[in-house]
């Protein structure tokens, strides 16, 4: 007997969306979903909710969680190498074009932004020591060159 | 039962590799094989012989149900009914766990919950279905 509401579990990987595994129940299909997430094996993963209408003779189809693990990490995160940031931010167009409801949504764009002020900071830092050291030796040789 | 059978078989295979009828390890899943079943769906495709079939199955069927097509077995027990989406497995490529209600032959009321695990001894093309189902009776006050 078939479900008149079906619950797809769905990885994003290899640039594409793949069905992991189908369920009649929403929480067990949530629950599969965050697991699968916590795994941290895949970029995303979200639930789509396929609901049967027999009159209409088609479903209606809408995403009922979803998730990247994008910005697991941070800078030092699995996803902070360039090539693995592109794919979790593949990930995140196709979940933005695919529309729909959303219960859980971790955006790669802020962690984008965190990321890039964590580094301009960082090179402000080491800049500023730089010059503390410059002006140091400086003040050193004064001072012996001065006696 | 049925997550911790798709756990077991999400362990032996990957996101493009479907796990094989030869990774499964009885011993492994001790608890769990007894309501197993395993199809043979390699060129029967709309109707899958029983090539294995758990002790609890069998019980359930009262019958052993081994060689037999899935047709073949009647609609009003826990093997027919629990494995009746099979077609949907083999055209989502994925497995699936569904869960319901019939009346058996009895006229008894059985409340059962079913997964059916895509298998492939390539990796790509499924011949064989490893499916689970338990089931209880509901009673009526």
């Amino acid at each position: 007997m078939t479900p008149f509401t079906k619950y797809e579990v769905q990885i994003y990987t290899r640039g594409a969306w793949k069905i992991e595994s189908i369920y009649d129940d929403r929480e067990i299909a949530i629950f599969e979903a965050k697991k699968i997430q916590r795994g941290g094996h895949y970029l995303a993963v979200r639930v789509i909710e396929e609901r049967a209408s027999p009159l209409r003779g088609e479903a209606d189809v809408k995403i009922v969680f979803r998730a990247t693990k994008a910005n697991e990490g941070g800078d030092r995160g699995p996803y902070a190498h360039k090539a693995a940031r592109q794919e979790a931010q593949l990930a995140l167009r196709a979940m933005r074009a695919d529309g729909g409801d959303s219960e859980m949504y971790s955006d790669y764009g802020e962690v984008a932004v965190e990321s890039c002020a964590g580094a301009v900071l960082m090179v402000l830092g080491l800049g500023g020591i730089l010059l503390i050291g410059i002006a140091a030796i400086f003040a050193i040789r004064h001072y012996f060159g001065a006696l | 039962m049925v997550v911790r059978l798709l756990q077991y078989w999400r362990g032996l295979g990957s996101d493009i590799r479907i796990p094989s009828r030869s990774g499964i390890d009885p011993k492994a899943i001790p608890d769990m094989w007894p309501n197993c079943a395993i199809l043979d769906v390699d060129g029967k495709e709309t109707d899958p012989e029983i090539t294995y079939i758990g002790s609890e199955l069998t019980a359930h069927a009262g019958a052993d149900l081994s060689g037999r097509k899935l047709s073949s077995v009647p609609a009003d027990t826990l093997v027919s009914t629990g494995f009746s989406y099979f077609g949907q497995v083999l055209a989502k490529k994925a497995p699936i766990t569904f869960g319901g209600e019939f009346t058996d032959s009895r006229g008894v009321t059985i409340l059962y919950r079913s997964i059916i695990l895509p298998l492939s001894a390539d990796g790509t093309r499924i011949d064989r279905l490893l499916a689970a189902a338990n089931c209880r009776e509901v009673v009526s006050e």
